[in-house]
């Protein structure tokens, strides 16, 4: 955040008396109105020490204050740089002396950079704070000033207390001088005398004693006994089951990653760079490793010596970029590791990040695609350019598309904004690297075996040596993807204090920064060409992607929008000139709707624009636009599998009750209120073919795509699953018994699903992990492939076992639990029996059932081909599920509050596995869309400061804020998959492209176009006064 | 950094009764309520979300009232009954909240769960028959980031049903 | 987990210890009530904090009584029982204030004293308090003293006590017959700062018109913003919309709301003169003796 201020005032003192003060630090310093200490480091530069505060709670900070120029009797410039209440600031001031008759008249001036998390307080109004206080001490420095007398007279009569100018230009913090304190008569001591003993450091925890365990062990539910009821449905697949996981999690018996806890675990605190961009001149650890209790501290230079970079996704010019998981030479986003600290406990960690000094240059920020493609201030050095990634996609015949265009309508520019789902828990992890070379993580990581295909080579180990865990995840919705890099810190700070555990995990602060945001894209240049009926035959657009300061996954965002690249439209002629550059912000990760969603929302807008354009309403608009036959082949090659638009639009504007809206909302035109209703038509594709990383990069060594169960009847007949996803609240463990359980003819119940993931299970493939709308697709492929290949053993066993044919057996309940039976007779064999057979009891085995272990490994691949990488052609996803959304939004005329009377939502995700899952992936989805729509942007400041770094100032949604949803769904089945199912639960960011309709339709009036994702009140506001993101729209009606 | 800061830190006992069981710790003055619970009672229920007293993952209750226990030091609670989720079970089974929020799916990832139950707790003890707008503003500190409210509204309706007629 | 850095804890049993404690220890010690200010910024590492006196439990500090002539709400005093209370019945910005502070579990910690105390200029107590006409008392080692709460906050996080000083309680004289008032902040969501808040509190004769009126604006300067004029103004009215946005000009025209995440300067005079018209419409039904709710307003 930047800051000017300047001014003047008269002393009535000699302009070379008023320079000697004003030019001399060390006359000078003391006057400042907190002023604590100094010490000279040379003639010039004082170190200077001032107490700042936020009203009357005080720190220390400390200030390098140096006399960069002195004319005398003219001039007198102060550069100053420090650090404060975990941030940082830098300032020039400088002071013009004039003579004004027997006066002398100074102007000042004054500019400040404040970095960190300091701007978060005071709810972030720094400037006005600060105003008030340069006034203030201002004035008071003219007094010190108006004679020498008076200023000695001052400085006497305050010991404590003087005022003056510095202050105010160090503190532009808002801070203040505390008010007079009044000498009062000494009290005796307080009596009061509370149990306390001294400790050298902070006590030790104490292992529970028996009689204080929180919970006895009779109580321990057992974690899969959840009663089940089929509701009526022929199989348990589509029931709307109740979830085997609650039964741990509402108890609060769930296993988060911090929930890890061991007597020697050691904690991990980072300290990050204030700056956005910023050169690391050096680092003092010495006072951090002093501490107490701090058992070491890892630094980049450290890490850079004993790792590799990590592997890059893209080509040239990204492959180029040196990624290291801290700052090596330079930090390139707010809230970069710069150190890491690790201490006995965390609160020891947290004090010891505080006495890192770290002395950085600042460079200039590259805060915008549009700053990022000039080139001018370059991130990595060793690529010599922000590009990143670029690449044409260009489908038919454009030019006849626009000779033979009715209408042409242009948008010069529309603005994606940079938000993420934010999990409730941040990422994480306990790492430890053992002396036997054994790496291991409890994580928080959603996709780690992409994780570790990018550790082990970086870290130089056979990626066998890495094992990823995971219990439960609180939620990740595609950020918690990308945590390798803060893993990988834990396991080198592990492997340097000799193997013990060490946990990491963020504060919300620090997921705020640098946890991962879902990617910014900016549209320039649109061009649409449409027939006379308004039906859109034409598209071409340049895409800048802003991936923040490491591209890492995100070269993969440059095609994976490609998967929808006419949305749900008919159109055949579209040219996309896509390009990704690096900015110093946070690095992007993926967010539910994953690069998809981005480019829905602009096709949808330009839907929506070209249809006000033409005077269409919205719906006709989506009549004479969507496709409507099935499957469809896109002009990329993409195959969308099933649906019914046209159904699921009748049935949304049945739900929102789209006649009564339209009637009120004549009426509230009448009366001059804004009410609009906006349709949001969104595709959710699932199952991606990694083969189009290779149109990204054709050395990529990615293509198809895989999961994994492995199926067992263990030794005690018990049914175990482990699966190579990593849910994070997406019920697998429930999908996956009901899968197993219609295969097996059991109740679910009886079907243990290990929780989280283990790459120790050896149930994982390189593709393994939770994105992409894909569970319910390749993660229960697996499953029902394993399921099958189970049963057919159980059965060939059983035949052998009870001397019957296979087909006359039959799976039931017995005595001891599950058994096959021969119906008719005495004949059954209870599964643990079987398991022996196989286990722990198979002397006398016949050679023919060798193979059977009644342990099996299923790996599903949906059939894929390789893309035309030329072309850009090819089928890039299985799966199109999609929903409509419709809003009824008013705006407030005085808080420009978009208010939402009214929200439905209709989905197809086709065969639906548990409806109750299905629903509960709608509503979340709808509620992330909403909030990003009106309410969560991660607003940078030029100086690359982000503006929003605590939920307070991010404003996740809350309850109050989210309208109440009324939902249908319908059920397209797909041709694609064994089970007729789609992939949901990304929602396709549909309220984006609702609300931004809906806001449209309420403002038409006003003349504005909405070209922004973000419709916060203030948005709104900005956007009808002319001010903050604003698109022009050009219509050429070339028809007759 | 201040020259009075203190180098020394000195312990205070405390006594808390946390789900009707007495503990004596000698805990460090800044230990906040949650870490209090989680680290020395390993009580690992109640979680952190956000630091800033917004997202109410640590919502437990305090002499009854629903707190954020990431905005409370331990010392404050000393002589205090606390509630967590883990005492909302009894030997009977689950408490009607956490049977309703796995019945309507009101709750996903589990994260904010035991927080968002130590809050309604608190509701239906105070509002047998909450509306809906009561519920939402009795929740409106308590962040979930995977239902959309939806759910959660719904099983609180239901539990406060069950608990009606019980 | 953000965790503050090492303090000494004090937990004085009656106020006088706490007083005298507060003054020994000097600056650095701070006094702890409720704590939903204080902790955060501990947690943010604002400042060094050495020693906390724990006031939270001092006996006879959280009594809310409604008078004849007036009400005296006790420091302690939390924001959910003073909503709770007899006091919010009779006056209903009251419990417009009091229910609409952040959210219920900080409504359940945070204390009228503390939030006052504190000085935040995002505090409703101060401002709902003005239109009141309130008075605060302060309790010192020298004794006590009283002072308006117009003069109680004198800027951003900055007030008259003195180091050493305790807000023990509020008086809040109880206006007369055919008065109401209202107090409605504007907030993205309940945990949220505001981006700005009014209270209007009105007295009509028995032809409906103002015969004494007192505005406030909150959230948009370093301190609450007040004036004499807007509320002459409204005097001598029938507080007809035209009539509040006259009035309302007045005292928002000359604001000049820091920007901020929350908006810009002209965002937030806009916010103002939508609350400023939905307080006085408020206020005036409640003067005519209509019970109706107040809600802040989100998103």
């Amino acid at each position: 955040m930047e800051m000017k201020f300047d001014g003047e005032f008269s002393v009535a003192i000699p302009r070379q008396e008023a320079f000697e003060l004003l030019s001399d630090p060390q006359k000078f310093a003391p006057l400042l109105p907190t002023f604590h200490s100094m010490e000279m480091k040379d003639e010039k530069t004082a170190n200077l020490k001032v107490k700042v505060g936020i009203g009357r709670i005080y720190g220390v900070a400390s200030t390098e204050l140096t006399l960069e120029a002195a004319e005398a009797p003219l001039r007198a410039e102060y550069v100053g740089r420090g650090k404060v209440m975990g941030g940082a600031y830098n300032m020039i001031a400088a002071f013009d002396l004039e003579d004004a008759g027997d006066e002398t008249l100074i102007r000042w001036s004054g500019e400040t950079q404040i970095y960190g998390k300091v701007l978060s307080l005071a709810g972030g109004s720094m400037r006005g704070y600060a105003e008030a206080e340069i006034n203030r001490l201002i004035g008071s420095l003219q007094l010190a000033l108006s004679s020498e007398a008076e200023a000695a007279a001052i400085l006497a009569a305050r010991a404590a207390q003087p005022q003056g100018l510095w202050q105010k230009l160090l503190a532009l913090l808002g801070l203040w001088s505390p008010p007079e304190v009044p000498v009062l008569a000494s009290e005796p001591e307080p009596q009061e005398k509370p149990a306390l003993r001294l400790l050298a450091k902070p006590p030790t925890r104490k292992v529970l004693k028996a009689d204080e365990a929180p919970s006895t062990l009779g109580k321990i539910a057992a974690a899969d006994s959840i009663e089940m009821d089929r509701k009526g449905s022929e199989s348990w697949v589509g029931s709307p089951l109740r979830r085997k996981e609650d039964s741990r999690l509402v108890r609060g018996n769930g296993l988060f990653v911090d929930d890890l806890q061991t007597s020697d675990m050691l904690h991990l605190a980072m300290v990050r760079s204030p700056y956005a961009h910023a050169r690391i001149l050096s680092i003092d650890v010495s006072e951090a490793q002093a501490l107490p209790g701090v058992i070491t501290t890892l630094t980049g230079a450290e890490i850079a010596a004993v790792m590799e970079p990590y592997m890059q996704i893209g080509p040239e010019p990204g492959a180029s970029i040196q990624d290291y998981p801290m700052a090596v030479d330079k930090a390139i986003y707010q809230g970069e590791p710069v150190v890491a600290v690790i201490a006995e406990t965390p609160r020891i960690a947290a004090d010891a990040a505080e006495l890192v000094e770290v002395d950085y240059e600042v460079l200039e920020a590259v805060m915008s695609v549009e700053a990022a493609a000039e080139d001018k201030s370059i991130l990595h050095p060793g690529s010599g350019t922000n590009k990143v990634w670029e690449g044409v996609y260009e489908y038919g015949d454009l030019d006849a598309a626009f000779a033979e265009a009715a209408h042409i309508v242009k948008i010069d520019r529309l603005h994606f904004h940079r938000f993420s789902s934010t999990p409730l828990e941040t990422n994480g992890c306990v790492a430890s690297w053992d002396n036997r070379g054994e790496i291991e993580f409890f994580s928080t990581n959603t996709f780690p075996t992409i994780g570790m295909q990018m550790m082990a080579p970086a870290l130089g180990v056979s990626i066998d040596k890495i094992r990823c865990r995971s219990h439960d995840i609180g939620g990740s919705f595609g950020n918690k993807i990308t945590s390798y890099p803060g893993m990988t810190i834990a396991a080198l700070a592990s492997r340097k204090v000799g193997g013990q555990q060490v946990k990491w995990i963020e504060t919300r602060n620090e997921n705020l920064l640098a946890g991962g945001h879902g990617g910014e894209r900016t549209f320039l240049d649109t061009e649409v060409a449409l027939d006379a009926n308004g039906v859109i035959t034409a598209v071409r657009s340049r895409h800048l992607d802003d991936c923040g300061a490491f591209p890492r996954y995100e070269p993969l965002g440059c095609v994976i929008w490609s998967q929808v690249l006419p949305g749900s439209l008919k159109v055949r002629n579209l040219r996309i000139d896509f390009r990704q550059y690096a900015t110093n912000k946070c690095p992007a990760v993926p967010n539910r709707g994953y690069s998809r969603l981005q480019h829905l929302w602009f096709m949808e807008r330009v839907l929506d624009i070209c249809g006000h354009q033409l005077g269409i309403p919205t719906d006709e608009m989506r009549r004479r636009n969507y496709i409507d036959e099935f499957p469809y082949t896109t002009p990329n090659g993409c195959v969308y599998d099933s649906g019914d638009y046209h159904q699921m639009l009748d049935t949304a504007k049945a739900l929102i009750g789209w006649d009564d809206w339209k009637e009120k909302q004549r009426q509230a035109r009448e009366e001059g209120r804004w009410l609009g209703i906006g349709i949001g038509t969104t595709l959710d594709s699932g199952t991606n073919n990694f083969g189009q990383a290779q149109i990204v990069n054709p050395d990529a060594p990615f293509s198809g795509n895989s999961e994994v169960c492995t199926l067992k009847i263990d030794i005690d007949g018990s049914i175990v699953a482990s699966l190579g996803t990593v849910p994070s609240g997406q019920g697998h463990e429930t999908a996956t018994a009901q899968v197993v359980a219609d295969e097996l003819g059991l109740g679910p119940d009886l079907v243990h699903v290990r929780p989280g993931t283990d790459t120790a299970r050896n149930s994982h493939t390189g593709h393994s992990g939770t994105y992409a709308s894909q569970f319910a697709v390749t993660g229960l492929g697996a499953v029902h492939g394993a399921a099958v290949k189970l049963k057919k053993e159980i059965l060939r066993l059983g035949a052998h076992a009870l001397q019957a044919e296979e087909e006359e057996l039959e799976f039931g309940m017995g005595e001891m639990g599950a058994q096959l039976t021969v119906p008719g007779t005495e004949k059954a064999i209870p599964f643990m029996y079987l398991a022996n057979i196989v286990n722990t009891n198979n002397a006398g085995l016949p050679d023919e059932l060798d193979d059977v272990s009644l342990n099996v490994r299923y790996v599903f691949r949906p059939k894929f081909e390789l893309p035309d990488l030329e072309k850009k052609y090819g089928n890039l996803t299985l799966t199109y599920a999609a929903q409509v959304h419709i809003a009824v939004v008013e705006v407030d005329k005085y808080t420009c509050q978009p208010r939402i009377l009214g929200y439905a939502v209709v989905d197809d995700c086709g065969k639906q596995i548990n409806p109750k899952i299905v629903e509960g992936q709608v509503h979340g989805a709808t509620a992330h869309g909403i909030g990003a729509a009106i309410m969560e942007n991660y607003l940078y400041d030029e100086g690359g400061n982000l503006m929003t770094s605590s939920f307070s100032d991010y404003t996740p949604i809350t309850a109050l804020n989210m309208p109440d949803l009324t939902c249908a769904s319908q059920e397209s089945p797909s041709p694609f998959t064994f089970n007729g199912a789609k992939g949901c639960g990304e929602g396709g960011g549909a309220p984006l492209h609702t609300i931004s309709a809906a806001v449209q339709d309420a403002l038409v009036a006003e003349g504005v176009i909405v070209g922004d994702t973000f419709n916060s009140a203030t948005a709104i506001f900005e956007l009808l006064h002319g001010k903050g993101s604003r698109s022009s729209v050009e219509h050429q009606s070339l028809a007759g | 950094m201040s020259e009075t800061k203190p180098e020394f830190v000195e312990a205070v006992d405390i006594e808390i009764t946390v789900n009707g069981k007495s503990y004596q710790r000698s805990v460090e003055p800044r230990m906040l309520l949650v870490e209090f619970l989680r680290e020395e009672l390993r009580l690992t229920g109640t979680h952190i979300g956000c630091d800033t007293s917004y997202c109410g993952a640590c919502t437990i209750r305090l002499d009854g009232d629903a707190v954020k226990s990431c905005t409370l030091f331990a010392v404050q609670a000393d002589g205090a009954k606390v509630a967590t989720v883990e005492g909302l079970a009894t030997e009977a089974g689950l408490h009607p909240l956490q049977k309703a929020f796995s019945e309507h799916h009101g709750l996903q990832c589990g994260y904010c769960t035991p927080g968002m139950l130590m809050s309604a707790s608190a509701l239906l003890d105070e509002i047998p028959n909450p509306s809906d707008k009561d519920i939402k503003k009795r929740i409106a500190g308590n962040v979930c980031r995977c239902t959309g409210y939806q759910n959660i509204i719904k099983s609180v309706h239901a539990a406060a049903n069950e608990l009606r007629e019980a | 987990m953000m965790y503050p850095a090492p303090f000494r804890y004090h937990r004085p049993e009656n106020l006088n210890a706490a007083l005298q404690l507060l003054q020994r220890l000097g600056e650095d010690a701070k006094p702890l009530a409720g704590g939903q200010t204080l902790i955060p910024m501990l947690k943010m590492r604002v400042g060094d904090v050495t020693d906390l006196v724990d006031i939270g439990r001092l006996p006879d500090l959280d009594e809310i009584q409604l008078g004849e002539s007036e009400a005296r709400i006790g420091a302690l005093a939390t924001h959910a029982r003073i909503a709770a209370s007899s006091v919010a019945q009779r006056l209903p910005s009251v419990r417009d204030c009091a229910g609409g502070i952040a959210d219920a579990q900080v409504r359940a910690r945070g204390t009228i004293g503390g939030s006052i105390s504190t000085g935040d200029p995002s505090t409703d107590w101060a401002p709902m308090l003005h239109t009141m006409a309130a008075i605060v008392e302060i309790q010192g080692p020298g004794g006590k003293r009283e002072v308006a709460i117009d003069d109680f906050i004198t800027d951003a996080y900055t007030t008259v006590l003195q180091t050493g000083e305790l807000v023990t309680g509020v008086r809040i004289p109880l206006p007369p017959a055919r008065s109401g008032g209202a107090y409605i902040g504007y907030k993205r969501s309940a945990p949220a700062y505001p981006t700005a808040a009014v209270g209007i509190q009105l007295t009509l004769d028995e032809n409906d018109v103002c015969i004494a009126a007192r505005c406030v604006l909150s959230a948009v300067a370093s301190r609450p913003v007040t004036s004499a004029a807007a509320d002459a103004a409204l005097v001598g009215t029938r507080l007809t919309e035209e009539d509040l946005r006259a009035a309302g000009e007045l005292i928002i025209a000359d604001t000049n709301p820091p920007a901020d995440v929350r908006g810009s300067a002209d965002y937030k005079r806009s916010v103002l003169r939508g609350l400023f018209l939905q307080v006085g419409a408020k206020a005036l039904q409640r003067a005519k003796g209509e019970n109706i709710e107040g809600e802040h307003n989100y998103v």
